[in-house]
This record gives C-alpha cells, structure tokens and sequence, in this order.
C-alpha cells in the first residue's frame, strides 16, 4: 500500500509536470529547466555528501568539466551533441574518480579542504588557460542538440530534455539508495573503521562515488552548456560548490526527494525575491537587499545554519514527517507497526536452521589439523612506547581462546593488527596457513576473520536489522550499475541477507530491537548486535573485544551462552576479556600479555596458578604468596 | 642585480609567510583542541583588516590601539564561533561542523562585502611608503612592520602556550580531551580560548597585511586554504611546524612568483596542499606518528 502510493505520487508528479510544462512562459520554463539541471547535479551531490557523508567542495567543477568537454567537442571538432554528451559525462567521472583518490587517505574536514583545493584549481585553469577555455570570454555558438532531424531549440522541448534526464536520474539514485551499495554508502558514513571490519571496500565504494557523483554533474554540466549555448567561468567557482552544498542540506541529505526540493528552493529563490522587489509598496532599500547578491549569499550562509541546527533532515524530512502524520490519522491509533506483524510464538530450533559457519571454509584442505590462526613475532610501537613486543601465540580451530592481561597490556592493539585495523611494526600473521598480515580490514574479513569492538561501533542511524544485513556481505562490493538498475540479482540478494540476519538477531534474542534505529537500543543490546554482525559473515574466527564490559549478571549469563553455541557451531573465538569470571567459564586455552610481552600460556587452571600472571595483576609483593 | 632581485624576492617571501604563520599557528591551535578545521577563518581575516581600516581611516584611532582593538575582535568572533557553532555540534557527524563554518564564513565575507563593498580599499602604510634600498633592493617599510609584529606575535603565543597555566591547560586539552575533563578542564572554555586566539591572530594578520595587499576586495575561502597549506605544509600537529610551514609557503610563492610566472599564482598553494595531503599528511616538519 504504502509503496503504492508513493509510486502514484511520482507518476503523478511526473503527469503534472508534462501536461502544464507548456503552460508556463518563457522566464518560467527556463528557471524550471534550470531546477531540472540542477536536480542532477545535487542528486549527485547528495549520493556523495547525504549518503556516504563525504563532503565536496568540487561538484561545481565537475559541472564546469562537462560543460567545457561538451562545449569544446561540439565547437572544436564538430562532434554531435549525442555523443558529446556521454563523453562529457565521462570525462567529467573520470575526474571524480581521481579527486576520490584524495578521499581515501582523508576525511571529513581534511577532505573537503582538498575539494576547495581542487575547485580553485579548476578555477584558474579555466582562466589562464585561454587557448583552450577562452578565458573570461567563454566558449560561444555551441550548437543546439537534435533528435531525428529536429533542432531542440526552444525552451520548451529543452526543458522536456533535461527533465527526461532528471526523471532517468532520479530513477537511477533511487534505485541505488534502496540497494545493497546504498546500504554501504550509509554503513560508511556512520562508521567507516566498522564498515572496514564488516568486510565494505571503503576505498572501493568513495573512489566510485566520487566518480558516480562527478559523473551527474558532467551530464548536467552538458546539458547546460547546451542551453546557454555558451560557456564561461563565472556558473563553476566554488562559491556555486557551496551553493550546491547548500541545496543538499536545505532539501535534506540522503533523500533523493530532498535533491529535487534544495534544487527547487534555491533557484527559485532569487527569482522570488526579484519578483517581491519589484513590489510598488516596499522601500527602495529593501529592494535593493532583496536583489543584491551579497545579501543573498547572507542569506545562503543563514538558511545552512538554520537547517544544520534545527532541521538537519531537511526540507525532504519535514515532509517525511507530514506524510507520516497524515497516515496515522488515516489508519487510526491502532496500527500495528511492521515489527510485529511476525508471529511471536512459534519457536524456531535456531541450531538447526542457521548456519553460522561457512561449510566450505570448515572443511579447508590446506589446513593442518587443529591449527586456524598463527600470530608470529608481531609488534607494534607507538612513539616510544612499545605496545606489542614479538608476541606470537597459536590458536587452535573449534577453541575458545583468551586474551588476557592488565590495562595497557597490547590485547587491542593486536586485534587491530589482526583485523587490519592497524598496521604492524614487524611480524607475521597466518590463518590457516595464508599470509593475511597488512591487508586492508574487509580482505581481512573476507579471509573469514569478524570482530567486534571495546567500545560498540554499531552504524547508528541503520536499523538493527540493517546493521546486521551489511554484516551478511551483500554490501562488499555492491555495484552502482546494477543497483541503479534495480537488477533482480541485486534484490534477491538483499532478500536473502534480510532472511539471515533475522536468524541471527533470533540467535542473540534481539528481534524485538529488529527495526530500531541501532543507536537507540541499549549498550547491552549493541553490544550483541556487534556479535550478530559479526557471525553474519560466517567467519572461521571472530574476534570479541571485552564483550561482557558493561553487562549486568543476566546479560553476561546470556552472553557467555551465545559464545559457547558459538562454538558448539564450529567457530574459532578469541576473545578479550577482564572479566576472569567469564574468561574461566568459557575459555580452553588462555594466553596473557602484560607491557606487550606474553608472559604465560596455557589453560585457565594452570594461568590462573602461574606466579608471574598473579604478580602481574595484583603486584610483585603477592609473589610470594 | 640578481642578488638584489633574490633579496627583494626573499623579503616579499618573509612577509607573507609572516602572515601564513600567524594563519597558520592559528589553525594549529583550532585542530588540536576542537579537531576541526577553521573553514571561517579566511573571512575573519580579510574582515579584521577592514575593521581596522574603518578605526585608522573613518575614526583616525591611533595605530597601536587599533592593532589592540581588532586582535580583540578577532578573538571576540572566535569566541562566538566557537560557543554557537563548535560546541552545540561537537556530536553530530564531523560534516556538520564543516559546513556550518563554511555557511558562517560565507555570512562574515558578505557582511564585510555589504558594509565595505566589493572592491578593495587602500589602507594607509603604519610609516612611510617610500621603499628603502638595502643592497640596490628596494624594500617596503610595511614589510619590517609585518615580519616584526607577526614574529612578536608568534613569539608571546608561544610563551603563552608553554610558560602559562593557561597554555598547560590548553594543551592538555588538546592531548585528551576526556582526560581533561576528568582533571577539572572546562573543555568548552578551552575550545573558546583556541578560537579566540587563533582569529585574534588572524585579524591582527589581516590588518598588518592591508597597507601591502590593500583590505578587503578578497575571495576569502582560498585565503582559508592557503592558511591551511601553510599548517599542513610544515604540521598541523605542532606549533613548530605550523609556524615553519607559513614561512615556507610564502617562500615558495614568492620565488615562483618573482622568478619563472605569476599566472596560476592561485593555484600554486592549491597544488600544493594536495600533493601534500596524499605524500606527507603530516607536515615535513614534524616525526611521523606520536
């Protein structure tokens, strides 16, 4: 029902738009072709900034490449708009796809710092190099693209170009968004050290986007240098790459819906407020504000502010929350939300429905027996300090294995080297029998090694279904193409994650938390979320990082039941643990660091009896003792 | 004649790596406390130097309070920023900060644009204009006024950092927040005291530039980043390296400037900062890691 209605509510849209498009005059057409141009661009945008939270300050570039590419293929060498528009688009990904190089090794602030970089640079290149751009003077008499020998020359079949172009767009974002490569984007955007470890390229996925976000605005960039049949360099400075930024955050980040209100919004504006000025009532200085540029970039800067501030969903999330609350008037206080339209009581055996260990990698024939994870020499320092000092230690296959040892002692410096969340100094790291030492975190996980960490890093603002459908693999290396397509394989694989990570959430009793928001369940629960993303992988060997920190007795009794079906399942655990209660219980094999060194080895009974592991914890003078 | 082209080059050079070490060290300080990058601080600072030529020109106010009096705004401005934007939004995602600096720096160019105008206004040297000749190079007095005010400028901001309890505290802050809050530190106040000084010495750099670059009439956010390359350039993580970082920039730029072209003068630091970023993050002057 709800799909349907939203589906009628684009197609209306879209009916609207092409039975009173010829209705508007010429001035209205073309700020409506401009909005549809724009769309593009911030739809684009948006793909990289709302959705894998990747700020750019360069998208008004990568519209001025498509522009200028266009411009020159069309005017220099005579190429015709058709495929002029393709290769700019491409030229213009292409540039994308290297500024994303900048992405990987920076975030946040540091990244947006090198996207300025790169627009001033566009900037200048754009000016000084005239033999090619023209300078100040542009690029001029670009030709108008036609369609089966018909010149698409008025502003009325242009608007219908560029809105054929949108309407593809939009499609296309929105398909990808719902997808599993959209569920990555948003996984990295919460928390790319967790996406890292729950097996998403990160690399991979930003160069991509970067090159996807570029690409759009190529395709718009063309299209409007169509329109203007001319191209200078005032339209790409960076000031419009905030302007850009400012239509993302005004129609609302992440929302495809909120591309097309920011882009909407902001071009009408000026227009409006030119409109008002000219209002015989007003005062001649208020005209004058209401027209200035100056004051209208004021007023960008204010409406960023105010909408980061207060509705940092958007234009696009108000109008979430209306539709929302017409709904519920419609359906009536007694709707039943989707959670829990599954029926409760039938009891599932979890043992025989969920397979928590890969078979495949179970019955490995390369490894010795009994032999999963070799760690050889490994250390690390920092500054001075030497975190990890040559520890090696075997794990055997089916075991529950301990790390323990007082505060500062290594333990999670080594599951960052393990889990490639680190680099090591020097050493060796080897499961079964394959080198994995310095691969990045989601080859790592690939190879079959999950983790969870100290502090729980769930992605906060993805359900816990979500969380643990990215755990399921479906995002590793999710396609842009395929998911922008709607492809059938696309959605049958998130069928399919979605039907394993509601087992698992069974498994560690967390369906009822199954559509909340990760962020808003308890610490105890994210911390079994961890768990369950984690085993959605079906590694060999999981990595749990102080997994009773911060539970109370029940939970903790709870906890230490799921790691032993863990185990009974045929998993490998090493596990990080203060609590010598719980390390007791479960473990069969217990190695203990102190100051980066392993100071003894062996089972719980004999490390719990060992003189240096007792004056480690409680002091030299208990030695004796 | 070469030598006094170089001396002549190497002069311009010291003057404006002045300023990009005052820019600099200021960015420094705003990264290790609040972990963010200033994107409002080229804004304040073309602003700084038209504040101040309003108090030299329009009030006539005497030249070393008017160098008091815009420290001062700038620090006042930093102050704000810091306690309207920085704090409120010290937990959303990082982008949010990013572009509300950017959205603030936008409001602070136009506000100046709106009172100043667009075009840039000539600001009266703090001496005399006519150029002394040091080994047949002529040299802009302005100039020993810039390199002398910024080096006592860096020099009380160092002894500040290291021989105050104010500095101790900032920079305990700035090694781990959560700690320092556990030893009684107002973090809140330490970011006000990070924004505050780094814009108080971005204005202050804004005005004793004008006479030079003339105030105002400036696209500041390349400003923003040329401040930033300048940190990056010798680590942002130091104040050493920060400082040493302007020196260089301006350096650079001058001798490119003086000796092969002056097209692209923009986009220089801009490639700059880039190749940078993706080589050596973490500034040549200063031990990787730690």
């Amino acid at each position: 029902m709800r799909i349907f209605l939203r589906q009628a509510f684009w197609a209306g849209l879209l009916l609207a738009g092409i039975v009173l498009t010829p209705f508007l005059s010429s001035y209205h057409l073309n700020i409506f072709l401009m909005v549809g141009i724009y769309s593009i661009v911030v739809m684009g945008l948006n793909l990289l900034m709302g959705n894998a939270g990747q700020v750019s300050l360069g998208n008004a570039s990568f519209f001025g490449i498509g522009a200028y590419v266009s411009a020159l293929l069309t005017t220099r060498w005579g190429i015709d708009f058709w495929l002029a528009l393709p290769l700019a688009a491409i030229v213009a990904g292409i540039s994308g796809y290297v500024v994303g190089f900048t992405a990987i090794r920076l975030r946040h602030a540091y990244l947006a710092m090198a996207t300025v970089a790169f627009g001033v640079i566009f900037d200048a290149v754009v000016q000084e190099w005239t033999a090619i751009t023209g300078g100040v003077g542009g690029i001029g008499n670009l030709p108008a693209p036609r369609l089966m020998g018909w010149e698409i020359r008025s502003d009325l079949s242009y608007c219908y170009l560029v809105w054929a172009f949108a309407f593809l767009v939009i499609v296309f974002v929105r398909n990808i968004v719902s997808s599993p490569a959209g569920l990555a984007l948003h996984a990295i955007r919460e928390n790319e050290m967790s996406a890292g470890v729950t097996g998403i390229d990160v690399s991979s996925y930003k160069l991509r986007v970067f090159g996807l976000s570029a690409l759009l605005a190529g395709l718009a960039g063309s299209l409007f240098a169509h329109h203007q049949r001319f191209v200078g360099p005032g339209s790409f400075s960076v000031h419009i790459s905030l302007i850009l930024v400012t239509m993302v955050v005004v129609g609302g980040a992440g929302k495809v819906m909120g591309s097309l209100l920011g882009a909407a919004v902001l071009t009408v504006l000026p227009d409006f407020l030119s409109w008002i000025s000219k209002l015989p009532i007003l005062h001649p200085t208020i005209r004058h504000i209401l027209t200035d540029y100056s004051y209208q970039l004021i007023a960008y800067g204010m409406l960023l502010l105010l909408f980061i501030f207060f509705m940092p969903r958007g234009l696009a999330g108000l109008l979430t929350d209306l539709g929302r609350w017409l709904r519920a008037g419609e359906i009536g206080p007694g709707w039943i939300p989707r959670t829990s339209l599954a029926s409760p009581s039938v009891e599932v055996e979890v043992g025989n429905t969920l397979e928590l260990v890969d078979t495949g990698l179970r019955a490995s024939p390369h490894a010795p027996d009994g032999l999963l994870l070799k760690v050889e020499m490994v250390s690390k320092s920092f500054g001075g300090l030497r975190a990890l000092d040559s520890v090696s230690f075997d794990v055997q296959r089916g075991m529950i294995h301990a790390l323990i040892g007082p505060n500062g002692a290594g333990k999670t410096t080594l599951f960052n080297i393990i889990s490639g969340v680190m680099r090591k100094d020097s050493g060796e790291i080897w499961l079964s029998q394959q080198r994995i030492t310095s691969q990045p975190p989601h080859q790592v996980q690939k190879l079959g090694i999950a983790r969870t960490f100290q502090l729980s890093q769930p992605f906060g603002s993805l359900t816990v279904l979500e969380n643990v459908m990215v755990g399921c693999g479906l995002s590793a290396d999710g396609s842009f193409i395929s998911g922008g397509l709607g492809s059938r394989n696309s959605r049958r694989l998130s069928a399919s994650a979605r039907e394993r990570a509601e087992q698992l959430l069974e498994f560690l009793s967390l369906e009822r938390w199954a559509r909340e928001l990760a962020d808003n369940i308890p610490p105890g629960a994210q911390k079994a979320l961890e768990i369950a993303r984690a085993l959605a992988s079906s590694p060999s060997l999981i990595l749990l990082d102080e997994p009773a920190a911060g539970l109370n007795r029940c939970e903790k009794e709870m906890l230490e039941s799921a790691i032993l079906k863990v185990k009974t399942a045929g998993l490998t655990v090493l596990l990080i643990e203060h609590d010598l209660a719980v390390v007791m219980n479960l473990s069969d094999q217990v190695t203990v660091l102190n100051y980066g060194r392993k100071i003894a080895e062996g089972s719980p009974a004999q490390v719990r009896n060992d003189p240096e592991v007792i004056s480690a914890y409680l002091g030299r003078s208990y030695q004796v003792a | 004649m070469i030598e006094a082209k170089l001396l002549q080059i190497t002069v311009a050079g010291l003057t404006t790596g002045a300023i990009y070490a005052l820019m600099a060290l200021g960015f420094h300080l705003v990264f290790v406390t609040a972990r963010t990058l200033d994107f409002a601080y080229g804004a304040v600072v073309v602003m700084g130097g038209l504040v101040a030529y309003s108090l030299v020109v329009e009030w006539s106010l005497p030249l070393p309070l008017v160098l008091i009096l815009v420290t001062l705004f700038g620090g006042a401005v930093g102050l704000g920023v810091s306690t309207a934007i920085i704090w409120p939004l010290r937990d959303r995602h990082p982008a949010a900060q990013v572009i509300s600096l950017l959205a603030a720096g936008l409001v602070v160019e136009n506000v100046a644009a709106v009172i100043w105008g667009k075009d840039s206004l000539p600001f009266p040297p703090f001496t005399s204009d006519t150029p002394i000749f040091i080994l047949g190079a002529a040299v802009n007095p302005q100039s020993f006024w810039v390199i002398g005010l910024s080096l006592s400028a860096l020099i009380a901001s160092n002894l500040i950092l290291y021989k105050t309890r104010l500095g101790r505290v900032l920079r305990a802050t700035a090694n781990d927040p959560f700690a320092a809050r556990l030893m009684g530190i107002n973090v809140k106040n330490m970011y006000g005291v990070a924004f505050a000084t780094s814009l108080g010495l971005g204005t202050l750099g804004g005005t004793i530039i004008s006479p030079i670059t003339f105030a105002g009439g400036y696209f500041a956010l390349p400003l923003t980043v040329k401040g930033f390359t300048a940190s990056i350039l010798g680590g942002i993580g130091t104040p050493f390296g920060a400082v040493m970082g302007g020196f260089l920039l301006g350096f650079i730029e001058a001798y490119m400037a003086g000796l092969i072209t002056t097209s692209y003068m923009g986009a220089i630091s801009m490639a700059i900062l880039l190749v940078i970023l993706l080589l050596r993050p973490e500034g040549l002057f200063s031990s990787k890691g730690g």
